[in-house]
């Protein structure tokens, strides 16, 4: 967890990533904040998130996109 | 059939009557009757195009539908199966975008190249119905919605006559449970409707037909005016467009809600915004939303894009590194918007001034920050600065999005930056005054509106008596300039015929 959260800090500086679970529902991530970190999480985890992946449920907190990230690497 | 003339006003509440009074399951049979009538009334040589669309997408839409259920043994058949739903998918769009690209470019194309063109009648609404069809096309081919088997109730979603002219860009899941519900009539919608109508019909004649002779005569004789004056255009020009599309989204919004069915809303006060990347996402958002979802992500998500930045990493910084895909992907959905606007030259280049300022906007984010902090810049001075700044740039783009060639908008830029001397702009004080009445209420409204206070919601809960004179107000203003002024000519919408 912590390693993603510093790639997510580092993609967002201004977004507490601990504290939110509303990034997609409130906006809180645009969509380039939001094709920033999928192109970190790629590279970094040797995961491919698609399209159809780019859902509020996977997307709106640290611990979803976590469960994303392990999701597709177990396939 | 305008949607402030009369003959339009008889039409909706011909509509209104039979709808309320069929029984709630025939309703969405009498909302397809009335699209079509709209249709045929107002572009009858068009309503056969519009036909083959829906035919089209319907049909592919069932079809991608019943190779994704079909059941497949193994991986490989699998595989056959997916390239099978992306061949259909594929051929299904470039029908409908060659249809958009023969009726909207081809002739524009052949004259720019010295050919006789083919005399073609724009379809009315033909941006917004191959855009909502193709968003319905991907979003079945994503199973993310069940392909329609009823080809009557697909062909209400595709010309549901309020939103066909201009938007919003509707999305399946949105729009069609609420068009094939039965709804009953609610006086609370209703009012709510006519109220943004009326609102929707204000902005369109006090601001943007009001301003619109003065702003055509300073772009189609720009070498007559000085600088200031060619500035001043623009800007107005930013005003009347924004009277004028969103004033037309205020209508079909309302003239939708006459029927109980809620449409998106396409404006947030953009030029209230702090940046171009707000400023779009306050603007035409349903086109924006739309480009999103179907170019930003699967471009900046497909394969090669991401391998293209992979090469290109080594050769500059980390901070760049990551922004490449965003880059790329947002100059190429600017360019499609520039492209969308319509043929020639000029508007590709408004789409690039767009896409590459906002570009060069995400690689300078960490240095204006530092700048900001140098000057202990921040708050209410901040937003103001930034505020101006986006109206300056969005002001530019306009030079472009306006002028029927390149060179007449690097023209007209050339004399504003240069000062140069010459006419100023033709307002006369008739002009002036409703023009000027207008926006300062669209300011006013705007700035009630951005700080959360819901002013419908006041109006409401007025007294009778207010509410009464607000509305009588309004409609009054509307029949003394519109309806019984000889001089009132209305002019058709800007993005009518895109």
């Amino acid at each position: 967890m912590d390693e993603l959260l510093d790639i997510l800090s580092e993609c967002c500086p201004d977004i507490d990533f601990e504290v939110e679970n509303t990034l997609i529902d409130d906006g809180i991530l645009s969509s380039i904040d939001l094709v920033t970190i999928v192109g970190e999480l790629n590279d970094a985890y040797d995961i491919s998130i698609s399209v159809d992946d780019l859902t509020s449920e996977n997307f709106n907190s640290a611990e979803s996109i976590l469960d994303l990230v392990l999701r597709l690497r177990d396939e | 059939m305008s949607l402030s003339s009369a003959a339009y006003l008889v039409f909706l509440a011909a509509a209104m009557l039979i709808y309320y009074l069929c029984p709630g399951k025939w309703r969405w049979c009498i909302l397809l009757a009335t699209s079509g009538c709209y249709y045929v009334i107002s572009s009858k040589a068009a309503a056969l195009y519009l036909a083959a669309t829906i035919a089209i997408t319907w049909a592919s839409a069932l079809f991608l539908q019943y190779q994704h259920h079909r059941p497949a043994p193994d991986k490989a058949a699998k595989k056959r199966q997916n390239t099978r739903c992306r061949l259909i998918l594929a051929v299904a769009l470039g029908i409908n975008f060659a249809t958009l690209f023969i009726f909207k470019y081809l002739d524009p194309t052949l004259e720019s190249l010295g050919a006789s063109p083919l005399g073609l009648l724009l379809p009315l609404g033909i941006s917004f119905y191959i855009f909502q069809t193709s968003g319905y096309l991907i979003d079945v081919y994503r199973a993310k919605v069940t392909a329609e088997r009823n080809i009557l109730k697909y062909a209400l979603f595709a010309s549901y006559f309020p939103q066909i002219i201009q938007g919003p860009i509707g999305r399946w899941q949105e729009l069609a449970p609420q068009l094939f519900a039965p709804n009953r009539f609610d006086a609370d919608k209703v009012r709510a409707g006519i109220q943004l109508m009326i609102w929707g019909m204000l902005k369109k004649v006090f601001i943007a037909d009001t301003l619109h002779a003065a702003v055509s005569d300073v772009y189609a004789n720009y070498t007559e005016y000085s600088g200031i004056a060619v500035f001043l255009g623009a800007a107005l020009y930013c005003i009347q467009l924004y009277a004028d599309f969103s004033g037309g989204t205020d209508i079909v919004r309302g003239v939708s809600r006459l029927f109980g069915v809620e449409l998106a809303e396409n404006f947030q006060r953009p030029y209230l915004s702090r940046s171009l990347d707000e400023f779009w996402r306050r603007w035409h958002t349903s086109l924006g939303e739309w480009m999103k979802d179907y170019l930003f992500y699967p471009l900046a998500l497909s394969k090669w894009l991401p391998r293209l930045a992979k090469k290109l990493r080594p050769h500059v910084s980390p901070c760049v590194a990551k922004l490449i895909v965003p880059c790329i992907s947002t100059t190429a959905v600017f360019l499609a918007v520039g492209i969308w606007q319509g043929p020639g030259a000029a508007n590709i280049a408004y789409g690039l001034w767009n896409g590459l300022l906002m570009s060069g906007a995400m690689l300078c984010a960490p240095m204006f920050d530092r700048l900001n902090k140098k000057l202990h810049l921040g708050g209410t001075p901040l937003n103001v600065i930034r505020i101006v700044r986006t109206c300056l740039i969005v002001i530019i783009g306009r030079y472009f999005s306006n002028s029927d060639t390149l060179s007449a908008a690097f023209g007209m830029l050339a004399r504003t930056f240069t000062l140069a001397d010459g006419a100023m702009i033709p307002l006369t004080a008739d002009v002036l005054v409703k023009a000027g009445i207008g926006c300062v209420l669209l300011l006013i409204v705007s700035l009630l509106c951005e700080r959360g206070i819901d002013l419908r919601a006041k109006v409401n809960s007025s007294p009778t008596a207010v509410q009464f004179a607000l509305l009588f107000a309004s409609v009054a203003l509307l029949v003394v300039f519109v309806y019984l002024n000889g001089d009132y000519t209305a002019i058709a919408y800007v993005y009518e015929n895109v």
